[in-house]
């Protein structure tokens, strides 16, 4: 701990489901040193002021992807994101956007999870591979493991969906993360399933709804890019289309 | 009530219990599973392992040798039959994952690549640059979804295990979202909870790891085994305590103290070793325990490094420059830079011991079947007997597959024998547990939960640390049992039902403190010194040494009725090829083979 | 035992559809961007218009100056008008503006490596580099053939 605490305002927005109509704002002083997290920030004041408020939460290093929030109306980890950054400023720390509230800082993120479970997020391996034994692995050199790495390294935070515009104004939007994820598998050169994740990138609600807008990227806090994979994601799609028309199928 | 009837019940879905679920719907796709966690799946504190996992792929490897790594690293309290099957399995489950989609590293040829880990002979250790769970996690998560047969219940808690004629039929959980309690029926039902590192107060562990499942068995009178030997990860980031990985060392890193000297030598695993080019089972690659006890007694000598949060010591990686670190070691990057402020590519980082890891846990056979009929566990929350005394860096992850997969084809196998039942002393049971968590609301009292839980981990801190003495420990005992008592007048102050973690957290901490007591009545029974349970107490100090005669034998901690306080049993450790013998690395460990060998050849 | 199926009662911020960009620096630098495609088509409109005036002329080989009126007046009244003018240099600086922004987040929709056995990627400012020389490139073009016709 260092000697010299500072405090600052901290105001979080409170919704509890069976007693209020509406969220409001709840101020508390916090005292900081130069390694408070916005985590331990609320960790401060559900110890020592509110026992009540919820939030969610668990390895404290960024990598669970349980503590997307706003802070200051900005999608950020609050385990990744210091008081140390807005001094001399006070802090509005509310849930994350384009999520209904459920409580609290707590959202309601089913609908993230079915998009990221509807786009076939798994290896589809081609006939000739399909039952490779087990003392055998796929080859894949360093240079295709790049292809999709940085693609596969998203927490499912919900950061990406609370920046979007397009998701703000289209809920049925597939949205980054899971355009994201579907890039990945299309690009891993163990997977053949491309064609079954077709119908989801080319459709209304997949890559084509998305403007690049590119404030996805800009919050991402494991700098996975998501913009770039739609962008990427749009030229596989637009290929496919030209291709089919070329070559019709059946 | 909703009540639901399920072949399959799994609580917890990190790697473990995602990997059981798996197996059963490929066992059979009309067996219905329920995979019930606390958490989304992703969330699972699998996610922040780091260095691998451990599986013999290369030539101048082979079984026997992982083997022996894994028994002599527990100090010969592995059931050595279950190591057998453990090592041979491993590989095949690390190739499964790889044809998953895992992004295990590669070598230029494009094959698999494994790095040097922690008192393994021969570099095995698989890994995903340094996110090794996390793909691991993502990996299962992801594949698990096609399988229509997993129904998942997310942001469950489980509230208790439901039983009859002394089978485990089901158990009742807790929806967060909807606030409302939930009823499953199960023909089996697999604790994969994950460990109690929670119960100290500085640890690498995520706040769920909170020894739920431990506490459920327990509190049925399963035994939990070896509860003792708790883990202290010898690299923790200074402050938060956060996980810079044993694969930092495996590549090469260092360790100094406040004179720049490589103190490991001093402690039996040396003799130094130059500075990037690290050995197996030498130095810095020396098993866990070992390392945490070196900064004790660092700390003793006073040779330690002062900083405001407290003492360290310098883990040094700078000798393998930023595009090697970046390449091999990007979280860790990310994760000192973040949390320390310190640039591992150009300045040594501060690290200190942190508990991290339960060896011991629910006590199973080797097909993670528990004394209890009906029930299993597996991964971190069991005992199957893998890691005896002290676990092997790496040997964790593929503990979570390996067992996931064989707990999952054994409770296939015990579904297809049983028809679907129910009965109203099941529906009671439920009933009755509902009952006691809703009666939480009512206790007016005005003790601090977060008093509690604090108490809590520095008095463990205190009494079952890296060194361990009768004295501290019967404090420790005593704190506990007060803090058991203090725990029933907390007042809750909110009834809501929706997402009330204030709710939630009560009912974790009193696993956590049940768990807890069963370590440290473990521990002072323990009347020897072994792997991570190292004593300086005894009569003539004779507990500072290993005592085969009298504990080459697994703690069992019972739940006693009526008392407030776990009973203790013994109960004897499976020998098969490998005998008891000194454990010893670095140049000791040449010199012993080297006899061994002039031995065998007369 | 009754048992209510849901304690839930969610929250949904109200979304303002028309405003909603006004709320974040980021997405009104993101509208400025897209909305310079609105003065874009005005220049699409100006150079069709020119077009249509210029076929509007009898063009015979032995040209009057009656017979290109319209394209005269085109050129003269219409583009030489000050606020045409003023409108021009606007949407010169606009088009520009709208080009770097752009050529800004191009990096991200390309994706290759520096080489066949190279895990690195071809860095962002090559593709940046390269979009910029195509412009320059083609404005030296259209300015050459400008110049050499005249």
């Amino acid at each position: 701990m260092e000697a010299t605490q500072k405090t600052m305002k901290v105001t979080v927005l409170r919704y509890r489901p069976e007693q209020d109509k509406e969220p409001w704002e709840q101020t508390f002083d916090v005292p900081y040193h130069k390694d408070t997290s916005v985590l331990e920030a609320l960790f401060y004041i559900k110890d020592n002021f509110e026992p009540s408020l919820s939030f969610r939460w668990s390895c404290r290093m960024a990598v669970c992807g349980s503590c997307g929030m706003m802070v200051n109306g900005v999608p950020h980890l609050a385990c990744k994101t210091f008081l140390r950054d807005y001094e001399g400023k006070d802090m509005k720390i509310e849930p994350l956007a384009n999520f209904p509230i459920e409580r609290d800082l707590v959202v309601d993120l089913s609908d993230l999870i079915e998009k990221i479970e509807r786009i076939k997020p798994y290896i589809i391996p081609d006939a000739k591979n399909a039952n490779m034994p087990l003392n055998k692995n796929f080859k894949q050199t360093p240079m295709q493991m790049e292809a999709y790495l940085q693609f596969a390294q998203c927490i499912n935070c919900g950061c990406c969906y609370a920046a979007c515009p397009q998701y703000k104004l289209n809920p049925k939007f597939i949205g980054p993360a899971a355009l994201t994820l579907l890039y990945r598998y299309n690009v891993d050169n163990r997977d053949a399933g491309a064609k079954l994740r077709a119908p989801f990138l080319n459709s209304e609600e997949g890559a084509w709804s998305c403007t690049f807008v590119g404030y996805c990227s800009e919050v991402c806090p494991k700098h996975v890019d998501p913009s770039s994979a739609i962008q990427l994601g749009k030229k596989m799609s637009a290929t496919d289309y030209v291709f089919n028309m070329i070559k019709p199928e059946h | 009530m909703e009540k639901y009837q399920f072949d399959v019940a799994i609580v917890g879905a990190g790697g473990t219990g995602l990997r059981a679920a798996i197996a059963v719907a490929q066992a059979d796709p009309k067996l219905r599973v329920a995979l019930i966690s606390k958490v989304y799946p992703m969330r699972s504190h699998t996610v922040a392992a780091e260095g691998g996992a451990a599986g013999v792929v290369r030539d101048d490897d082979s079984y026997q040798k992982h083997f022996e790594d894994t028994v002599a690293g527990g100090d010969w309290l592995c059931e050595q039959d279950v190591v057998e099957k453990f090592v041979r399995q491993a590989p095949e489950e690390l190739y499964q994952l790889e044809h998953w989609g895992c992004p295990w590293s590669r070598k230029p040829n494009g094959d698999v690549n494994v790095r040097r880990f922690g008192g393994m002979k021969v570099p095995r250790t698989w890994f995903a640059a340094d996110k090794s769970g996390f793909h691991m996690l993502h990996t299962l998560y992801q594949t698990s979804v096609q399988f229509p047969s997993i129904q998942r219940f997310d942001e469950h808690f489980v509230l208790d295990l439901l039983e009859e004629d002394g089978e485990c039929k089901g158990v009742v959980c807790y929806d967060l979202q909807n606030g409302a309690f939930r009823q499953i029926n199960a023909k089996a039902v697999f604790l994969a909870t994950g460990g109690a590192g929670r119960c100290y107060l500085f640890n690498t562990n995520g706040g769920i790891v909170t020894g739920d499942g431990m506490a459920l068995a327990y509190r049925h009178g399963v035994p939990l085994r070896d509860m003792e030997f708790v883990q202290y990860h010898p690299t923790g980031l200074l402050g938060c305590g956060l996980l810079m990985t044993e694969g930092c060392r495996g590549e090469g890193g260092v360790l100094y103290n406040k004179d720049g000297y490589r103190y490991l030598q001093d402690y039996g695993l040396g003799p130094e070793t130059p500075v990037g080019q690290p050995k197996n089972k030498y130095m810095e690659l020396g098993p866990r325990d070992r390392l945490s006890q070196a900064f004790w007694n660092e700390s003793k000598k006073g040779r330690t490094i002062k900083y405001p949060l407290g003492e360290a010591v310098h883990l040094d990686l700078t000798h393998l420059g930023e595009k090697y670190l970046h390449e091999r070691l990007p979280l860790i990057c990310e994760l000192a830079m973040t949390y320390s402020g310190v640039d591992p590519v150009k300045a040594p980082v501060p690290v200190r011991p942190v508990v991290h890891y339960t060896m011991g846990g629910i006590e199973t056979d080797g097909n993670t079947a528990t004394r209890m009929p009906g029930l299993y566990a597996g991964g971190e929350c069991a005992s199957v007997g893998i890691h005896g005394a002290n676990r092997l860096g790496s040997n964790s992850l593929v503990e979570t597959i390996v067992f996931g997969k064989i707990g999952g084809d054994a409770m296939a196998e015990r579904a297809h024998s049983l028809k679907d039942f129910d009965s109203p002393e099941l529906a009671r049971q439920a009933e009755a547990a509902q009952k006691r968590a809703l009666d939480l609301f009512d206790v007016k009292g005005t003790e601090s939960m977060s008093k509690i839980r604090h108490e809590m981990g520095q008095s463990m801190e205190e009494g079952v640390g890296i060194y361990r003495e009768e004295e501290s420990m019967k404090k420790t005992i005593e704190t506990l049992k007060t803090l058991q008592n203090r725990i029933k007048n907390v007042g809750l102050t909110d009834r809501g039902r929706v997402f009330n973690t204030e709710w939630m957290n009560l009912i974790e901490l009193g696993y956590t403190l049940d768990v807890a007591q069963c370590m440290v009545h473990s521990a002072i029974n323990r009347k020897e010194s072994r792997g991570s349970h190292q004593r300086l107490d005894g009569p003539d100090g004779a507990y500072k040494q290993r005592d085969d005669v009298n504990f080459l034998k697994h703690s069992l901690a019972f739940k006693q009725e009526g008392a407030d306080e776990p009973r203790i049993e013994l109960s004897p450790v499976k020998i098969t090829t490998f005998q008891p013998a000194k454990r010893v690395y670095g140049a000791e460990a040449e010199a012993a083979e080297a006899a061994k060998k002039a031995k065998e050849a007369k | 035992m009754s048992e209510v199926k849901s304690f839930r009662k969610p929250y949904n911020p109200p979304v303002k559809k028309m405003t909603w960009w006004l709320e974040n620096p980021f997405y009104i630098f993101y509208m400025v961007r897209e909305g310079t495609a609105v003065l874009a088509l005005f220049a699409v409109l100006e150079i069709l218009f020119g077009i249509f005036m210029l076929a509007l002329c009898e063009l015979t080989p032995n040209q009057s100056l009656t017979g290109v009126a319209p394209y005269v007046w085109y050129l003269q009244n219409f583009l030489g008008n000050p606020v045409i003018i003023a409108l021009n240099v606007i949407i010169l600086v606009s088009q520009l503006f709208h080009a770097v922004t752009w050529f800004a987040l191009m990096p991200k929709a390309v994706r290759v490596f520096m080489n066949k056995n190279s895990t690195e990627l071809l860095p962002e400012w090559v593709t940046k580099a390269a979009l910029y020389l195509g412009l320059v490139g083609a404005t030296v073009v259209i300015l050459a053939v400008a110049y050499l016709t005249k």
